[in-house]
């Protein structure tokens, strides 16, 4: 008898991580966007620094591709293609190739557009409107130890970035507008 | 008692003696050192170099040669890694495979990295790090700084930057140091992407380098068979593809060729014979021919090239023809019971000798391929000439026939031949157009000495070799540079010197990448460099907006351990340029491999002729020594028509000598001639193929001076140039290209040849009695 209450507790332990799941997934489904343009400021937070470093700028999404553009204090451009990862410092020049594969910038696409895939993360609900996730794969978690994924308006969002050295990332994003003009859209071609 | 003298049942038993001592030898040899078939299309234009160089490049060469790359391809990552594995798996189990390599769970983590790095931290810089300081502009240095730490995902910048400020060891690490730049570490897999599919690396090695035939086969057979179970795409690339592929062509062709070539000759003989015993004969003397080739072969050689073989079944045309002549003799002349081939034994004799002296030019060549092919022609002619001149005497004694009439098509093709003959002029109709075609040629010059033309390997394996270099965005080439040096250090300050002129080649498109020692290990004066290139920077006041952010920067000038090789090498990065540093003896050397060469003469010319910094090109480098061979080659042709002269002129008179001579060497031009239409250019091949134009040329014309245009000759030149044609022919079928030439040129040559040998008997012979 004792045997056959804890396997139903097991069952439904299943079931409601189950249940879980989705519900973090359909929650997670609203912070999602494909497409759209809009600005962001970024915090940067070393332990043994006092003193953020601050920088803004604007980003373009188009599907997996993402263009992040720096604009203050000091203009650079990171492009997130499907198979790698793109910078240049200057508009005049052609990006150069940062980092070459798919799980990085996928993973890094997938924080910053809020499409989280569950394959990916453990995630957990902090609050009604936060989400904590820590990478599943061992070579993103020399990156991320974790993120939060926060919602704080209808068209804004705060992503922060922890690192495994306690280094933080506090980005707040604003969508601006989920149509890109063709001049939008070239942005985020190689060139 | 001489020679001449000796009696058949004598020749018969010397035949015996010394056949028995070639049949123990090569069973000695079967059960001590059987020889091995090598499919290594690599290894055709092998040459015998000696030194430690040379001993160097061919380790550097073989460890390239005993990788095998494969990449396992699904729709997914996760399915991928499940095919991949399967693979390696299987691929693990097969015998001749050793170090199946997919999973890559040794890869440093950045902190275990950035931790290695750390204390040597100021001395690295990148170049492009470097090149921002030189240039000395501030800001621009204060943009790659921000831009840096502004990144969202680079862990070397939290790793390092406490420890520095300036970034540079941060930047110094973020670089890529896998193999290709196609390639990213996911899952502890080599993983690389390309038209919706992800393809995992599985690499193995195989045990032999030079692989042999039954090896190489299996291995692949097996991978093929792996790859049509699953419903992965399976892309690959490596040696014992190449091999395999070699090998399974060169036995096809082989057996194709020789079964054509036999069944050929077998019906030549009976149409002309009409005996079985003379097709009984002539098959002994091929068998004999090939098995004393062999002999040769595997005294001299523990490995031949299946290319060898292939053009070693040109011995079943030649070898034929001592059986013809003999059988010619004996079977449509009155002959003396006692010493039947009287007649013919200084001719074959001469003949011998002038194809063997033909075949001896090739022995001089400095290639392993040319070496095995004469050596296997020689031996097996001289096989046939002792088996003709010393059994088929005692064979005639024993059956004791009368001479039977000369079959009427043979009359009649030596009539019309003789008519020919009569129309045809040398000296005003043929030479002159020989001289125009010979202009020509030299005017062309069209000389192809590549050797990668001259073997083809079929679209599959070129496709997926294009392939495996498309997903993995892999431009690695052959061609590598060599730096040594008596100490580390030495090599490496040459390697940055190596790096600055390359450097200058990449700016001027010559060269797209290239990976050395020195890009991650920089030599210690150049650490000491950078330090200082450093603190020059931070007193001049370029780290000055980096340090209003961060805080001050603090160099460390004082005396510290810098990176060496001994403790580099036992880094987690430098464990991965590991095979690119070599030690041998007291000497070091690194190699420098370079990606997507652009302009290979502008490279080979700025690395050509300096002093411990080798240029290596092994395809080049053969080439550049068939050029010379092929030069050679044309002035010991000279120098053989000359000798040929010589002799010919002491025995015939010197203008029957010219027109003997002239007929080859008439021939020998059209041949070339022709082959240069048809192909566009000529090749050695061509070359080596009209040095048995003139061995041929010369045994016709050493036969129709001889014996003037009898009909008992013209069926023998008759059935010698049929039997040639139509092996050569046959070889004008190989998808080889160097065969294909061979074949083409000797068949052009032997056509012309035969046609124009008679003009000797024009001449009157001064000699003809004596002989």
């Amino acid at each position: 008898m004792r045997s056959l209450c804890l396997l139903l507790l097991l069952t439904l332990v299943g079931v409601t991580a189950t249940a879980q799941t989705q519900d973090d997934e359909l929650s997670l489904s609203e912070l999602g966007f494909s497409q759209g343009v809009g600005e962001f400021t970024q915090h940067k937070y070393f332990k043994f620094l006092s003193k953020p470093i601050v920088s803004n700028g604007a980003f373009v999404v188009a599907g997996q591709d993402l263009l992040w553009q720096t604009s203050r204090p000091v203009f650079s451009q990171i492009l997130l293609k499907e198979d790698a990862i793109y910078r240049r410092l200057n508009q005049e020049q052609p990006f150069e190739l940062l980092v070459k594969g798919s799980q990085i910038n996928q993973l890094l696409s997938a924080v910053l557009t809020g499409n989280i895939k569950a394959k990916d993360w453990t995630i957990t609900t902090n609050t009604p409107l936060c989400f904590e996730l820590v990478p599943l794969q061992a070579q993103m978690s020399q990156l991320f130890s974790h993120v939060n994924l926060c919602k704080t308006g209808d068209a804004s969002r705060q992503v922060t970035l922890f690192d495994p050295q306690d280094n933080k990332t506090i980005i707040m994003m604003t969508l601006t507008s989920n149509q890109l003009t063709p001049a939008e859209r070239s942005s985020l071609e190689l060139r | 008692m001489s020679y001449a003298n000796w009696r058949p049942r004598a020749k018969a038993l010397v035949w015996l003696a010394q056949f028995s001592v070639v049949v123990a030898v090569l069973l000695w040899i079967t059960l001590a050192k059987p020889l091995t078939l090598n499919s290594d299309l690599s290894a055709i234009f092998q040459t015998n170099q000696h030194g430690e160089l040379a001993t160097l490049k061919q380790q550097i060469e073989q460890q390239g040669v005993k990788t095998q790359i494969v990449l396992v391809g699904q729709p997914s990552l996760a399915q991928a890694i499940v095919a991949s594995d399967k693979l390696a798996q299987q691929l693990s189990q097969l015998p001749g495979i050793v170090n199946v390599t997919h999973i890559y769970d040794k890869m440093p983590s950045a902190a275990k990295i950035a931790k290695q790095n750390l204390p040597f931290s100021q001395l690295l810089l990148s170049d492009s790090f470097k090149k921002l300081l030189e240039a000395g502009d501030g800001q621009a240095i204060y943009n790659h700084q921000f831009s840096m730490l502004n990144q969202l995902a680079n862990p070397y910048v939290g790793l390092t930057l406490e420890q520095d400020k300036t970034l540079a060891m941060a930047d110094y690490l973020s670089r890529s140091f896998l193999p290709s730049s196609g390639l990213s570490l996911e899952a502890e897999r080599l993983v690389a992407r390309d038209n919706g599919m992800t393809y995992v690396l599985v690499l193995f090695e195989t045990q032999a380098s030079g692989l042999n035939v039954n090896q190489s086969q299996a291995l692949v057979e097996k991978i093929t068979e792996l790859k049509q179970q699953g419903d992965s795409d399976i892309v690959y690339t490596g040696a014992i593809f190449y091999a395999s592929e070699a090998s399974k062509t060169g036995q096809f062709e082989m057996t194709l060729f020789s079964t054509l070539s036999m069944a050929f000759m077998l019906v030549l003989v009976m149409a002309s014979y009409r005996q079985l015993n003379s097709l009984l004969s002539t098959i002994w003397v091929i068998a004999v021919s090939g098995l004393y080739g062999y002999c040769a072969l595997s005294l001299c050689f523990d490995e031949v090239s299946v290319v060898a073989l292939i053009f070693a079944i040109t011995l079943i045309g030649i070898s034929a023809d001592y059986s013809f002549h003999g059988l010619s003799e004996l079977r449509f002349n009155r002959v003396n019971r006692l010493s039947p081939l009287a007649n013919i034994e200084r001719s074959l004799t001469l003949s011998y000798f002038t194809t063997a002296a033909g075949y001896v030019v090739l022995l001089l060549a400095p290639f392993e391929l040319f070496k095995q092919v004469a050596l296997f022609t020689i031996a097996g002619l001289l096989g046939a000439y002792l088996t003709v001149t010393l059994l088929y005497p005692w064979l005639a004694f024993k059956r004791g026939q009368s001479p039977v009439a000369i079959p009427a098509y043979i009359a009649r093709i030596n009539q019309f031949h003789q008519r020919l003959n009569q129309r045809l002029s040398l000296t005003k109709m043929v030479l002159p157009v020989a001289l125009v075609v010979l202009i020509g040629l030299i005017a062309s010059g069209q000389v192809n000495d590549d050797v990668r033309s001259f073997y083809s390997v079929s679209a599959t394996i070129t496709d997926n070799e294009a392939r495996v270099k498309s997903i993995l965005s892999q431009r690695t080439e052959m061609q590598y540079i060599l730096v040594e040096g008596d100490t580390a250090q030495q090599v490496l300050t040459r390697e940055e010197q190596v790096t600055t002129m390359l450097d200058d080649l990449r700016q001027n498109d010559a060269l797209q990448q290239y990976s050395a020692i020195t890009q991650w290990l920089p030599s210690i004066t150049s650490q000491r460099n950078n330090l200082a290139l450093l603190t020059k920077a931070q007193t001049s006041g370029l780290f000055n907006q980096i340090q209003a952010l961060l805080g001050p920067i603090k160099l460390n000038l004082e005396p510290r351990d810098y990176l060496t090789p001994e403790h580099w090498f036992n880094t987690n990065l430098g464990a991965i340029f590991k095979s690119q540093w070599l030690v041998q003896d007291t000497k070091y050397y690194s190699v420098v491999r370079l990606a997507g060469i652009n302009d290979l003469a502008k490279i080979s010319q700025q690395f050509s002729g300096l002093e411990h910094i080798h240029w290596v090109d092994k395809a080049g480098e053969i080439s550049s020594q068939v050029g010379q061979f092929r030069e050679s080659l044309l002035y010991i042709i000279l120098a053989a028509m000359a000798a040929a002269l010589a002799v010919f002129a002491q025995r015939f008179g010197v203008k029957l000598a010219c027109y003997a001579i002239a007929s080859p060497a008439v021939a020998l031009i059209i041949a070339l001639g022709l082959s240069m239409m048809f192909q566009g250019n000529l090749s050695i091949f061509n070359l080596i193929a009209g040095v048995l134009i003139l061995a041929l040329g010369l045994d016709y014309s050493v036969f129709y001076a001889e014996h003037g245009f009898e009909k008992t000759i013209t069926i023998t030149t008759l059935m010698s140039a049929l039997s040639s044609i139509a092996v050569f022919a046959i070889l004008m079928l190989s998808s080889m290209p160097a065969i294909k030439s061979f074949g083409l040129t000797v068949f052009i040559g032997v056509c012309v040849v035969f046609i124009l040998a008679p003009q000797v008997t024009k001449i009157p012979h001064r000699n003809k009695h004596e002989s």
